[in-house]
């Protein structure tokens, strides 16, 4: 436990000090209580804080058991597992929970001996530490399964879970004071309703948190299938059904979110045993009275920056009480002699005390900088880590970025012209300059949007003849279906006649897709593309029992060159000549001639 | 202000304790033999996909 060096800060002393400042104990009152909102803060500080230095250790000891769970719970549902490998399964993981346990209690004490200046106390012997680990592995299990047996309740399940964390930091210290299981629920009950709303609190975070992964889980396959063209699994409408009915799915956006948060909720439980500790020790008084001369240099300061505005009232208002009461000055005077030369002799008396007070608030102002009473202060005056550093300059990048954008959209904003003409200097031309800069930009965009309207009217007229023949949707492949092989080679030839090559190439390929359709080799549906139609169509072909004697590639390099002349002519917009497109029809004739 | 030391658990005490740890462990272990095994042996509850896999084999009759 902790040594406390000696500091004079005598009983008297501190009744001066606090007689001085009575007016502020109601603050100090209030403030001695942390709440659960001020506890998440400061439990967020600490873990931004100590991310760099003990991180590590928490994810470490938290990631084997997820990392086992989740991929046994896949195999045991898949494949039939034998009662050995079930009890070697069930070992591994209960060794994975002793590592998670350990390594987070470890965890818990080393940020509270950054943070707070509590060393960790050392066990020794190997008798002492398997107590040690016993004792911790038997409370916190205890604790977990009465939290999640009260979890119906809400307030119970606080209660356990609070006493479950501070099991974490008292279990394995045996050193200096000799702690309990019910030390634990007793410190989680002095809690119970910061605890309690604390709990509350977490919901909306976990809720977020899960939401999150949920969220990246359905749109990242998604977007990779959209931007990049990446076919996953999950990007199949199938994949996303088989996903949702997956438990495996939703454990692991379980853990995710509780390993997300977790850390920050051990560090916000390590502030919050600190503050239950000093307030049981007495060091949350001492704290109190050592940050008093901070908070009145802080005071002295707000008053000082405020002091040259009142001094002028002040004297004026002197000014006038000093006119009006000199006229009742004289009849005064020789009653308030006698009391004058009373207090004379008392402000002799007391002429030592400034001094001994100034001494008294730098003996304080000395203990008051010591770890132990860092949980009062708001903001924690640890030197920034690599992390800090880095987020702070991130920070300002993004700033820096928002104001030039900022700047240059104002800039371009023309505000104070001056149309008469005399402005002779720079500020006047740049803003001139700006002037046309935001003219030019409108018309540029009202061109745009010109441009825009007439490619789409002209658009829309180009289609009324292509409305007019009824024609089919070009772009669904799906109506292949609708027209037989040879109604479609027969469009294909009476567009060819008419000019209309890319009609009539189109046309032959819907030719091609519905004569593979009425052989069974490929399935027309309205979802698929063509390159789905030639992988089905290639594996069909493969799979025919005449394939073990024949050359397999063939024909379905004859069937990917078709699509792609297809997709080149189609999507690509190149060029065509009456000869091509008649020998593509030829060439979708002899395809099919050939399945 | 130093506080004085616990007195330390006697040797029967730090067993007992260390005993509590090890039948805590070998509980969990028990459970999780118990979860495992209950996923094992109720294949038909996770191994359903109903009618996901039927929308693609429709029509693939040269497979």
């Amino acid at each position: 436990m902790i040594d406390w060096p000696g500091k004079p800060m005598s009983e008297a002393a501190l009744a001066s000090v606090a007689a001085q400042h009575k007016r502020w104990v109601p603050a100090r009152t209030s403030r001695n209580r942390l709440n659960p909102l001020e506890a998440l803060e400061r439990g967020f500080t600490l873990f931004q804080s100590t991310f760099s230095q003990d991180a590590w250790r928490y994810y470490a000891g938290a990631a084997p058991l997820v990392l086992c769970f989740v991929p046994m719970w896949v195999a045991d549902g898949q494949i039939h597992m034998s009662k050995s490998a079930l009890l070697t399964q069930a070992a591994a993981l209960a060794g994975a929970y002793l590592l998670r346990v350990r390594m987070i209690a470890s965890y818990m004490q080393r940020i509270r001996e950054r943070a707070f200046g509590v060393p960790v106390s050392k066990t020794a012997g190997v008798a002492a530490k398997l107590t040690g680990i016993g004792r911790l592995l038997a409370w916190k299990i205890t604790l977990s399964a009465a939290a999640l047996a009260a979890l119906p309740t809400i307030a119970g399940a606080s209660w356990f879970y609070s006493a479950c964390q501070f099991a974490s930091l008292e279990a394995r210290e045996d050193t200096t004071e000799r702690h309990s299981f019910g030390g634990c629920l007793a410190l989680g009950g002095q809690w119970f309703g910061g605890g309690l709303l604390f709990f509350v609190m977490l919901l909306p975070l976990w809720i977020a948190a899960w939401l999150n992964g949920f969220l990246l889980a359905i749109i990242v396959p998604q977007l990779l299938h959209s931007i990049f063209g990446v076919n996953t699994l999950l990007s199949t409408e199938m994949g996303a059904d088989a996903l949702f009915r997956s438990s495996a799915f939703w454990l692991s956006l379980f853990a995710g979110t509780w390993v997300a948060l977790d850390p920050i909720v051990k560090c916000t439980y390590v502030v919050v045993y600190q503050h239950l500790r000093s307030r049981r020790e007495g060091d949350d008084l001492r704290g109190l009275l050592a940050i008093l001369p901070r908070e009145q240099q802080k005071k002295a300061e707000i008053i000082a920056s405020t002091r040259a505005m009142r001094s002028v009232k002040i004297g004026a208002a002197v000014v006038v009480a000093a006119t009006l009461l000199s006229a009742c000055h004289a009849t005064n005077a020789r009653a308030a002699q006698a009391p004058l030369t009373k207090s004379s002799t008392e402000t002799f008396s007391d002429s030592a005390q400034p001094a001994k007070i100034q001494k008294l608030r730098r003996a304080l102002d000395e203990e008051s900088q010591r770890e132990i009473y860092r949980w009062h202060d708001a903001d924690h005056p640890t030197p920034p880590t690599w992390f800090d550093k880095l987020l702070a300059k991130i920070g300002h990048a993004i700033q820096r970025a928002w104001s030039a954008i900022w700047n240059f959209l104002s800039g371009l904003w023309p505000r104070g012209l001056n149309f008469s003409g005399d402005g002779k200097g720079d500020g006047w031309r740049m803003k001139d300059l700006r002037l046309w800069l935001a003219l030019i930009a409108t018309l540029t965009l009202a061109v745009g949007v010109v441009l825009f309207w007439l490619r789409r009217r002209g658009a829309a007229q180009l289609s009324i003849p292509i409305a007019a023949d009824r024609l089919p949707d070009p772009i669904d492949t799906a109506v292949a279906s609708e027209r037989s092989e040879d109604e479609w080679f027969a469009l294909a030839n009476r567009l060819e006649g008419e000019g209309e090559l890319r009609l009539a190439l189109r046309a032959a390929y819907l030719g091609l897709l519905a004569g593979l359709a009425q052989r069974e080799w490929l399935t027309i549906r309205r979802d698929r593309t063509n390159r789905e139609y030639l992988d089905e169509f290639t594996r069909r072909w493969r799979r025919r029992p005449q394939a073990v004697v024949e050359a397999r590639t063939e024909v379905p390099e004859k069937l990917r060159g078709s699509l792609r002349v297809f997709d080149l002519v189609w999507y690509g917009s190149h060029a065509l000549t009456p000869a091509a497109v008649a020998a593509y029809r030829q060439g979708q004739r002899e395809l099919l001639g050939r399945v | 202000m130093t506080r004085p030391p616990a007195p330390k658990p006697s040797a029967t005490r730090r067993s007992k304790q260390a005993l509590a740890g090890f039948i805590a462990l070998a509980s969990l272990m028990a459970l999780f033999f118990a979860l495992l095994s209950w996923r094992v042996n109720t294949p038909e509850l996770h191994l359903n996909f109903g009618g996901t896999t039927y929308d693609r084999l429709a029509g693939q009759t040269h497979e």
